[in-house]
């Protein structure tokens, strides 16, 4: 019945490295569903980072396909929100204006970019902030921003998210996260969200699939149905959390 | 203070404080700080005329080197169009505003051409690859070289001395433009394409914000190299202009005019940029905070 909003079929990808081909991707098949939070999860060089940029349209990959609501992507657009690892702001425009910038080019009118803009905005709770400039923001401002920026865009049909808080301190980090989630359970958005961070991960997915490096391959695929909001410290989030570093154990994505 | 001012977020006051005092200290403090600036400047530049007048009088050659005080006194009579002793055709005001003309005339067709074909430049690998060797090869070539082929091409007059300012900002509104949109952060550009920029747009609305404070370092190297050039040019090239002025001045043997002339050239030099680039600054890269990286 319902088309995957991503189908990924046998995705392969070298990049060239310093000593010759890396391969980054070797086969990977994927599919996202509508509405689903999913996590891909790995450690440095698992070519996460190389997936979702494949999916953004930023890079093409070397064989295989990949299908955005059954049509293949050919280039950046704005059919995907895109959350980057470094907030990537645009510092002559307010924060206000940064989160319209993609509902503009998208042909929206100025007053409609403006009340969805500003709408977004209270959910991740800078409404006071509009006018400023992204100088005068905290760090953790920043990635609000620049998840608002991918969140505003109503037409997308998914977020993708590549690390956007792996720069921030680990108690910052959890205020973010919390607004994400807050943000997803206000208005539930199909998210593709790549992470290093086993705990975050079982914080945020509904479904957490694992990645093991050189090449990157698909280790396991999971399901996560703990209720939100999650407790960190609860029994069953723990059980999680131990389940999912016991499979990449496993599948020798960790060596201990 | 602007900062200050701008940031909305609460902050804490210590007890028996309030937040205006808060603002009332770092009021008075930037008070302090200017006010400290001012007269340590002024102190400087009284220096330098000391060692003038003192050299002017052990020298004891007025009409070679008069003294700051004669040549104050004749900026002020310049300036103010009396013609007891003027030899040098039409009013100082029609001097400079000519000069004026031909400086912006260069400088702001080089900036026309230069700043887009800079941006294009950086962003463009196989357009960069055929046209950057030969602006390199002709950018030694010093801009007063360019002088009697621009009086062969144009004559004596406007046309031969706005070549010559034009040849000369060229290259550095092109150089600093194009380092600019080279060098612009790789993710910035895949958010501005990500969020539905590309081509024209892409440029106008990413390319050209994020090269900004590149291309006003370059205006403002320019906009001091248009200057200098426009009396090099006039020298040699024209019947009026703030360089003909000079260079009269020196057949009349009259160093005080010379002199005169000199500190004209500084004063409108610097209030030029003030005026335009200060001006810019202030509309971007000051309310942004960003400098070049």
């Amino acid at each position: 019945m319902d088309i995957p909003v991503i189908e990924a079929v046998d995705v392969n990808h070298f990049y060239e490295g310093q000593l010759g081909w890396n391969h980054a991707l070797d086969h990977l098949s994927l599919t996202i569903r509508h509405n689903e939070f999913l996590c891909i999860l790995g450690p440095s060089g698992c070519g996460k980072s190389t997936f979702l940029k494949i999916i953004a349209g930023l890079i093409q990959p070397s064989t295989g396909s990949v299908l955005l609501n059954d049509r293949p992507i050919k280039g950046p657009g704005l059919d995907r929100g895109v959350v980057f690892q470094d907030p990537a702001l645009f510092a002559w425009l307010t924060v206000l204006r940064n989160v319209e910038f993609g509902l503009l080019m998208g042909g929206w009118k100025r007053h409609a970019a403006r009340d969805r803009a500003m709408h977004v905005l209270e959910i991740v709770g800078l409404a006071r902030q509009t006018s400023l400039y992204p100088f005068q923001l905290s760090g953790g401002m920043k990635h609000r921003v620049a998840v608002a920026r991918a969140w505003a865009l109503t037409d997308a049909a998914l977020l993708l998210m590549d690390e956007p808080f792996s720069a921030i301190d680990a108690i910052n980090r959890m205020a973010l996260q919390d607004h994400l989630v807050r943000t997803w359970l206000t208005e539930q958005r199909t998210v593709l969200y790549v992470t290093h961070d086993i705990e975050e991960a079982v914080y945020l997915a509904d479904r957490i699939v694992i990645l093991k490096p050189s090449p990157g391959r698909l280790a396991c695929d999971l399901r996560n149905e703990l209720p939100r909001p999650r407790d960190r410290h609860s029994a069953a989030f723990l059980a999680v959390k131990s389940r999912v570093m016991e499979e990449m154990r496993r599948h020798g994505v960790t060596t201990e | 203070m602007n900062t200050i001012e701008r940031i909305v977020t609460p902050f804490d006051v210590p007890p028996g404080y309030s937040r205006e005092d808060f603002l009332r200290r770092m009021q008075l403090r930037n008070r302090r700080v200017r006010l400290r600036r001012l007269w340590r400047g002024a102190a400087g530049i009284l220096a330098i005329l000391l060692v003038w007048q003192a050299a002017s009088r052990i020298l004891g050659l007025e009409l070679l080197l008069p003294e700051p005080l004669t040549v104050l006194r004749n900026v002020v009579t310049t300036l103010t169009v009396s013609d007891s002793h003027w030899l040098y055709g039409p009013n100082i005001y029609v001097h400079l505003w000519h000069s004026f003309l031909r400086a912006m005339a260069g400088f702001v067709s080089a900036a026309l051409v230069a700043i887009p074909l800079g941006l294009a430049l950086g962003r463009i690998t196989t357009l960069r690859e055929f046209v950057m060797p030969g602006i390199q090869g002709v950018y030694p070539i010093p801009g007063i070289a360019w002088i009697p082929l621009a009086i062969l091409w144009f004559g004596l007059g406007d046309a031969a001395v706005v070549f010559v300012v034009f040849a000369t900002v060229f290259f550095p509104l092109l150089f600093s433009a194009e380092a600019g949109a080279r060098l612009i952060s790789p993710t910035v550009l895949d958010a501005g394409r990500c969020f539905g920029a590309r081509g024209v747009t892409l440029f106008f609305r990413v390319v050209l914000p994020a090269t900004i404070p590149y291309i006003i370092t370059g205006l403002r190297i320019s906009l001091g190299g248009a200057w200098r050039m426009i009396v090099a040019g006039e020298m040699l090239a024209s019947q009026d202009g703030i360089g003909y002025l000079l260079m009269e001045s020196r057949f009349q043997f009259r160093a005080v005019d010379l002199m005169t002339a000199m500190i004209l050239v500084a004063i409108v030099g610097y209030a030029t940029e003030k005026l335009i680039v200060g001006t810019i600054e202030k509309r971007t890269i000051e309310k942004w905070e960003v400098q070049p990286s």
